[in-house]
């Protein structure tokens, strides 16, 4: 090889370097999340349904994803979930009704889920209730019998003047979800029947209260319309009914 | 860790006898091609079953002997320098398996199942988390814990009654869970790799274990909670 090929030959692969290396930079380090204007307008150009009219806030959960509460023209409460993804902040979810819903940042890692809500003060909630439940179940199989505890766990949130709130899961659910995570994992035959969903075994569930401390029925004008990205872990929370909980005399 | 350390003594094993059969060639073949040819011999038709409870691997057709042999078709006197490599290739595998057969009797004699402190070990970091509305929140008694767990009786389990007794009332509004506390943290015997789940009854004097594959009931004589007894 002469030295002016290799000299050419050097040059290109430095500079194919810094190129890689600039976009490794600017994809992994989020640029600045857009202004409240521009929020509306992309969420109205991609789900003109939205009609916003307000953003509410905008909370960060961590640096790459961004919670937006927002109210429409027809004062709906909705929500919108932004994440930074291959150096641009895309819009993840968005939806016109703002129920409780649980998002995973992390896949994968149940310590990472927040409950999220946009509620609009009209509606006459004092107070959400969250659950963390597991079904009771039991099953003999060839005289080997198999007893799995119900688990039933409560989380109570004061609703404050803002309609819309974050919570991080609480720690020991995360604790616990994780442990039935990595024995239910190891249950599986093989790597590649990977196919285990804690969201099967476990769910959280949601019921509101008013000032008496009356639980209120399904109410349809929380929720909503809208759409989800395939990737993100944005999930509905059960709206339940007093019955299905369990209570201690 | 009793998987790891006797896999490496088969391999260990395995190589010693190359070595051997290696130093009975007449003719010297190169080290990189008896390595190779070995490493083809290895493969094989084989089919999993579970033999006390783990999965093994049988091997049955000498695919990779097959390949070489075709491969050597036309040169009859290099075959007969490789042809033991190729076959020892194969009985590797009867090698491993014996070996992993071994690791069980190993791994229940050191990790014993029907103990508690095999899943129980370490518990600094442990904390009793009540998962049923019905009881409170309380203290584990670090100090006396692993004391407590030697002195246990494995009682059978009655699953059934445990079901249909959770439901005291009609409906869903009387209703006790008979584990309802949950042990988070505890570490299991060191090396053992174990994964479990441990409920713990209110008495803090039972404890559940779920583990992959199956479950144990014990009762302990001593309870876990701080001023159970």
């Amino acid at each position: 090889m002469s030295k002016r090929k290799r000299l050419v030959l050097i040059s290109v692969l430095a500079i194919l370097l810094v190129i890689s290396l600039l976009y490794w930079i600017t994809s992994n380090n989020p640029g600045s999340f857009p202004d409240k204007e521009e929020l509306i307008k992309e969420i109205n150009h991609i789900f003109p349904e939205a009609n916003v009219k307000e953003i509410k806030d905008t909370i960060e959960l961590d640096e790459k994803h961004v919670f937006v509460p927002f109210i429409s023209e027809e004062n709906k409460y909705g929500v919108s979930h932004w994440v930074w993804k291959r150096s641009d902040w895309d819009l993840a979810s968005v939806n016109t009704g703002g129920e409780p819903r649980s998002w995973r940042i992390e896949d994968g890692d149940s310590s990472t889920t927040y409950l999220v809500w946009n509620i609009a003060p009209q509606t006459p909630i004092e107070k959400l209730k969250f659950y963390l439940i597991k079904e009771r179940t039991f099953r003999i199989t060839e005289g080997v019998e198999y007893y799995d505890p119900g688990v039933q766990l409560e989380e109570i949130v004061e609703l404050s003047d803002t309609s819309y709130g974050v919570i991080p899961l609480p720690d020991k659910w995360s604790s616990i979800l994780a442990s039935y995570t990595k024995l239910e994992t190891a249950r599986q035959p093989d790597v590649f029947s990977n196919s285990f969903n804690i969201e099967n075994y476990m769910y959280f569930g949601w019921m509101a209260y008013d000032r008496s401390g009356k639980v209120l029925p399904p109410d349809h004008s929380l929720f909503g319309s809208g759409f989800t990205g395939g990737e993100e872990h944005i999930e509905h929370i059960r709206f339940l009914d007093e019955l299905e909980i369990e209570t201690v005399d | 860790m009793v998987e790891v350390s006797v896999t490496i003594l088969a391999w260990c094993v395995i190589a010693w006898i190359a070595y051997r059969l290696y130093n009975r060639q007449s003719d010297k073949p190169k080290i990189w091609k008896v390595l190779v040819v070995m490493l083809v011999g290895l493969f094989s038709f084989s089919f999993n079953t579970e033999i006390f409870g783990t999965v093994m691997r049988i091997p049955i057709l000498p695919l990779g002997v097959w390949v070489l042999y075709a491969y050597f078709r036309k040169k009859n006197e290099e075959w007969q320098t490789y042809r033991p490599f190729a076959w020892f290739g194969f009985a590797a595998n009867f090698i491993l398996l014996i070996f992993s057969l071994l690791a069980v009797p190993i791994f229940q004699v050191m990790y014993p199942g029907s103990e508690p402190s095999t899943y129980l070990s370490n518990i600094d970091d442990a904390s009793i988390i009540p998962i049923h509305p019905g009881v409170k929140h309380q203290e584990m008694d670090k100090e006396n814990a692993l004391a407590s767990i030697l002195d246990f009786t494995e009682e059978p389990m009655h699953s059934t009654d445990w079901y249909y007794g959770a439901n005291l009332g009609e409906d869903s509004t009387n209703t006790q869970e008979k584990f309802p506390y949950q042990l988070i943290g505890a570490i299991p015997k060191w090396g053992s790799g174990l994964i479990s789940v441990v409920y713990i009854e209110e008495d803090g004097k039972g404890l559940l274990i779920s583990t992959p594959k199956e479950q144990h009931y014990f009762r302990l004589k001593d309870s876990l909670i701080e001023g159970g007894n």
